[in-house]
């Protein structure tokens, strides 16, 4: 900016017009970056920036004791529960993006080589969106009726005799974590994978399969 | 001559939500191809003739008629089995392929697999790399290549599977106007080398004339003529075929003599031209007479079958191009006069001299 400023500065002589102009449109520009900057710091930099301040102290006798002590760092990273725990989250993420992504897909690429009527692929496409219309705990929940021990899955298999007793074993557990998971997020997955696969153009698939391949 | 494709009064009508909505986008089109030669489907754009090749291709199914290859019909014979090879427009080169790697595709499809080793498939990529004369850009992507070496790339790649006929979907449509020359010598001169039936859509008719063994004025969906360049260019049938190649001029006349010999018109001012030609009209016919600029010269009044008055003339370099405004209201021609004779004013009264052997005549209205 300095440099700009001298620069400008410096050259004024020559077209002055001009140069007034940018800098007028310069300082415009400044004023309408201004307002997202200052969220960004007030709500994102500046706590970020605290609790790093935090990281670094520790608490005595339930107080705040400020210090420069890596400490803390070395406890996440080797103390139970903190490892498992983030190990497990990672876990979980990448099982559900796994699970997300074979699920999504075959729909998507359903939608976007094979569905031709433009009818089915806008239902089929409010069939995806629609669920991201309900809340999180809301879809939460709704696994839980169907995988509780008076819930949907229960009753059927009770009701076809194939066990007399609910089951148990759906819920609580990782298996019922990672199934809710996916579910909720395989629309994201269909609906990235989806815009990506329109993005080819039909001419390499013709050329493809023009070429033998495939069919 | 034994037609390699022959087309059976295609037809193609698209979906109602898709272009061309109800309308016949190919209309009845009917053609024989022969083995080995090079045929151009012309027309502007809109005209069925990019819908006839991806039918021939296999891209499009027909609503109605049929395709046949050596007396076979392959209508319903899917894309895959088809062995003919599309040039595209755009190219179509796999991005995430070197130059090499989508040449060599086509030898490595499922349906190829076991007849090439891959020691061959590299001699067979370099040959053909060659032959486009492309040699040692196999390891660079589609992406850091000229729009003309993108173009023998996706030649390359048509040609390496041996195919019987290459369909050729407005090759050069994406390049400038140099590099069509060029592409244009160097189409003709791979048909030449390799014999191959070559498959050919332009909207360009100078590309068309160059290249081709016949062509197929296309319009509404339908084959106006089908025949040689020169068939085309001295002899259209049509209005519209004559209009639409190298842009000649009608004047509305009437048959007023015909026999054995050739035939008499007269223009609307009462002007009569004579032509060396055997048409097939009848004496009070009404016709167009076709007049092609390099058809015509100029000399003073009286020294010419049609008269007119200069109203513009434009120098080419190569040739003086006068613009004459007929009288009798019949439009205006063009003439391309010698640079070195004596230079007609504007507005001057001139009489137009007609070549009986190149004038021609077309029916109807």
């Amino acid at each position: 900016m300095m440099m700009e400023a001298t620069l400008s500065a410096r050259d004024a002589g020559s077209k002055p017009v001009i140069r007034s102009a940018r800098r007028l449109e310069r300082r415009s520009m400044m004023l309408w970056l201004l307002p997202p900057v200052a969220w960004f710091t007030v709500f994102m930099l500046l706590p970020y920036a605290l609790l790093f301040y935090y990281s670094l102290g520790h608490s005595q006798d339930m107080r705040f004791v400020p210090g420069f002590s890596f400490h803390n760092f070395v406890r996440v990273f080797t103390d139970e529960p903190y490892l498992g725990v983030i190990l497990k989250s990672a876990r979980i993420g990448l099982m559900t993006s796994i699970l997300s992504a074979l699920v999504a897909y075959p729909l998507a690429f359903a939608l976007a080589f094979h569905v031709r009527s433009a009818a089915v692929k806008f239902a089929l496409y409010l069939l995806v969106i629609v669920p991201w219309w309900a809340s999180y705990l809301v879809k939460a929940y709704a696994w839980k009726t169907i995988l509780g021990t008076g819930g949907i899955l229960n009753a059927t298999l009770q009701g076809l005799g194939v066990t007399d007793e609910p089951v148990r074993l759906f819920l609580y557990n990782e298996f019922s974590v990672l199934l809710t998971l996916t579910y909720i997020f395989t629309p994201f997955a269909v609906l990235s994978i989806y815009a990506q696969l329109e993005r080819v153009p039909t001419s390499l698939i013709e050329a493809a399969r023009n070429l033998g391949a495939g069919g | 001559m034994t037609a390699e494709i022959e087309l059976r009064d295609l037809r193609k009508r698209f979906d109602a939500h898709g272009a061309g909505a109800g309308g016949w986008a190919v209309d009845g089109v009917s053609m024989r191809i022969g083995r080995g030669q090079f045929v151009t489907l012309l027309g502007p754009s809109g005209c069925g003739k990019t819908t006839t090749l991806r039918m021939i291709a296999g891209f499009e199914m027909p609503t109605s008629g049929a395709i046949l290859r050596d007396g076979q019909d392959i209508t319903d014979q899917p894309v895959t089995d088809r062995d003919m090879r599309m040039v595209f427009q755009d190219f179509a080169l796999f991005p995430n392929m070197t130059v090499a790697e989508n040449v060599a595709f086509g030898l490595k499809t499922r349906r190829m697999r076991g007849r090439y080793s891959a020691a061959d498939i590299r001699r067979r990529v370099g040959e053909y790399l060659d032959l486009v004369r492309l040699g040692g850009h196999s390891d660079k992507r589609p992406h850091q290549l000229s729009g003309g070496q993108k173009q023998r790339v996706s030649l390359a790649r048509a040609l390496i599977t041996d195919p019987e006929v290459v369909l050729f979907d407005e090759p050069l449509g994406s390049l400038d106007a140099h590099l069509r020359k060029v592409m244009q010598i160097e189409l003709i001169r791979l048909h030449r080398e390799l014999g191959k039936t070559f498959i050919y859509v332009t909207h360009d008719q100078d590309e068309a004339m160059a290249m081709s063994d016949a062509i197929a004025v296309m319009n509404g969906g339908k084959v106006l003529q089908f025949g040689s360049p020169r068939d085309i260019y001295d002899r259209p049938t049509s209005r519209y075929v004559a209009g639409f190649i190298g842009h000649a001029h009608i004047v509305e006349a009437t048959v007023a003599e015909c026999d054995a010999s050739g035939l008499t018109v007269t223009t609307g001012s009462g002007e009569t031209v004579r032509l060396n030609e055997k048409a097939a009209v009848t004496r009070g016919q009404s016709v167009g007479l076709m007049l092609r600029a390099e058809d015509l010269s100029l000399g003073e009044p009286g020294e010419g079958e049609l008269h007119g008055q200069v109203a513009d003339s434009l120098y080419r370099g190569e040739y003086i191009e006068y613009v004459v405004e007929l009288n009798g209201n019949a439009g205006v021609v063009h003439v391309h006069e010698p640079t070195h004779l004596a230079p007609f004013a504007h507005g001057a009264a001139v009489a137009l001299k007609v070549n009986a052997n190149k004038a021609h005549v077309v029916g109807g209205a």
